[in-house]
């Protein structure tokens, strides 16, 4: 065996030691984090993607006309953007995610929170909560037009309720967290009351909140879109149904590109708040 | 002052529905600034009688006074805990966790916290005062559950093995500076060990137990006067009493080990 692989690496002339066989892409590579490294997977999959996407729609293999192709895409994003009906769609469907994340966050975290404290309301209405959870919301959708009407609001009141429950379930599990042995703390040295409430139970149960309000932003955020997708009310939703009745292909995927986009900064803020109110946990 | 347990007994009732003699019939009296080490084999009943002293525990029968006041329910400025489990809350950091009972007894922030700076150089911590829990070994955790319980100044101190996760150097170092400190304070301490030496070295009196129903076995008076140097460990009393214990733990467990086998 005389390959340079094989045998360690030695310094030369110059003290550099000597791996000139190994080309300097692969050495690139596996100087790269595992991180980076699947980023770049990523990336390279997308761009493979687009490729193939943009070809087999531009040789005709793809109808054209139904799949539009990812540069005809990125041409439609300027012309979304200059367009005022996109842009009031865009507003009313953001403020009203935001709207309904706040409603469904805070009566979720508030009936989280009696639910947890009070182990009678727990046994009698966690249940149900799990039901809810389990079966799709868009059920609802039918009762939520009865008791509300068509209009905007109604999407608002859906969206809430489709994060709510989410949220509630969150907050409940949260309350397992509480460890015995903090408790034990709490009552040896003279916990009051409010105490144990500040220094034990909202610290302890700050995770299941956290991930209660990114379900209840994210369930905000289903919920209007969905109902806006069934339900002629406006927003993003009727929008995107509308381009995808004209077969505007494009424009579909355009706007549901920047809902994901929407969404994933979202996710990004988040993590970064948690981050900083949950310092004391140890990062997996 | 005397801390007084009478006709103690505490019975568990277990998962299938048998019930458990932790402690039965216990009788002790600890006067002020005494240091009584308790010393038994595991699950006999240390821990639990510890915690009945302190009022975290209700006695199925018996009572525990202090200066002929029943004791219901726990107070750190009266006796202050070192658990076994040493929990420290995750969320604060050391000091914080350090002044929380203070800062549960409605001290201001300024005053509780410099107790608490002045417990932690103590233990040895100072430099970790805003480090969070996880950040720290077990020893150091345990060194701050010390701190915590010394910030509350308390007239009785019920330590349940504050040493266990600690190396034998750091172990003896900290035994001393506390046993020093504890006795120019008068503090009365009571304190679970599983060492041999540790019971011995810092006790005016060490309180034998054997499993199965939890029963003080023997009570053992060491004479010699505290604080006791490092030249103790090497007089014949020492000795002597080392074997003692040494026998009377070894019959506790063969006995303990006969009851295991013939169940
Ligand atoms: N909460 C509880 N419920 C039921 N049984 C318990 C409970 N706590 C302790 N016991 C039982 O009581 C007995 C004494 O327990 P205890 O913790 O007081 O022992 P210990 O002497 O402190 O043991 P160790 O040296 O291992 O800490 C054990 O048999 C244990 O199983
Ligand atoms: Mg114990």
């Amino acid at each position: 065996m005389t390959t340079t692989d094989q045998s360690p690496a030695r310094p030369d002339d110059r003290g550099q030691p000597v791996v000139a066989s190994t080309p300097g892409i692969v050495r690139r590579w596996h100087s790269l984090t595992l991180r980076s490294q699947s980023r770049l997977v990523l990336v390279l999959v997308l761009v493979l993607v687009a490729l193939v996407w943009e070809i087999a729609s531009r040789t005709g293999l793809l109808n054209a006309q139904f799949v539009s192709r990812p540069t005809a895409i990125v041409a439609s994003i300027p012309e979304l953007l200059a367009s005022e009906t996109v842009r009031a769609a865009v507003i009313a469907t953001v403020a009203g995610v935001l709207v309904a994340a706040v409603y469904g966050t805070v009566i979720g975290i508030v009936l989280g929170y009696v639910m947890g404290f009070f182990a009678i309301i727990r046994a009698a209405f966690f249940g149900p909560a799990l039901f809810l959870l389990s079966v799709p919301k868009s059920i609802f959708i039918p009762i939520f037009l009865v008791f509300f009407g068509l209009n905007r609001e109604t999407a608002i009141f859906y969206g809430a309720f489709s994060g709510f429950i989410y949220v509630i379930v969150n907050v409940v599990a949260g309350f397992d967290l509480i460890r015995e042995q903090d408790l034990r703390i709490a009552k040896a040295f003279g916990a009051k009351i409010h105490h144990r409430i500040l220094d034990i139970v909202f610290p302890a149960t700050l995770p299941g909140v956290f991930a209660g309000i990114w379900y209840g932003v994210k369930g905000g955020l289903q919920g209007i879109l969905i109902f806006e997708f069934f339900v002629s009310v406006g927003g993003l939703g009727a929008l995107i149904t509308q381009y995808s009745n004209e077969l505007r292909t494009d424009r579909v995927f355009a706007l549901t590109l920047g809902m994901a986009i929407f969404a994933i900064a979202l996710g990004a803020i988040w993590t970064a708040i948690e981050r900083r109110l949950a310092k004391w946990r140890p990062q997996n | 002052m005397s801390l007084i347990a009478k006709n103690l007994s505490v019975t568990y009732g277990t998962g299938s529905g048998r019930e458990l003699v932790a402690l039965d019939d216990i009788n002790f009296e600890i006067a002020r600034g005494e240091f009584v080490t308790i010393i038994g084999p595991s699950g006999c009943g240390k821990s639990t009688l510890l915690h009945c002293l302190g009022g975290m525990l209700k006695p199925s029968s018996g009572v525990v006074t202090l200066d002929e006041e029943p004791i219901r329910g726990p107070d750190a400025r009266r006796a202050a805990f070192v658990f076994q489990d040493y929990t420290l809350l995750p969320w604060r950091q050391v000091l914080q966790n350090a002044v929380l009972g203070l800062r549960f007894d409605g001290v201001p922030k300024a005053k509780a916290n410099a107790k608490g700076e002045e417990m932690l150089a103590l233990v040895g911590l100072s430099d970790f005062r805003e480090a969070y829990p996880r950040e720290l070994s077990g020893g150091m955790q345990q060194r701050v559950a010390i701190a915590r319980a010394m910030c509350m100044e308390p007239g009785i101190l019920l330590m349940d093995e504050p040493f266990g996760a600690l190396d034998e150097q750091t172990r003896r170092q900290l035994g001393f500076e506390m046993a020093r400190m504890l006795s120019e304070r008068d503090s009365t301490v009571v304190m679970v060990t599983h060492s041999l030496d540790e019971a011995i070295m810092w006790a005016d009196r060490i309180l034998v137990m054997s499993a199965r129903p939890g029963r003080i076995a023997k009570e053992i008076r060491v004479t010699a006067p505290r604080p006791r140097t490092h030249d103790y460990i090497a007089t014949e009393e020492f000795a002597a009493l080392r074997s003692e214990l040494f026998t009377l733990l070894d019959q506790d467990n063969v006995s303990d080990l006969a009851e295991s086998v013939d169940r």
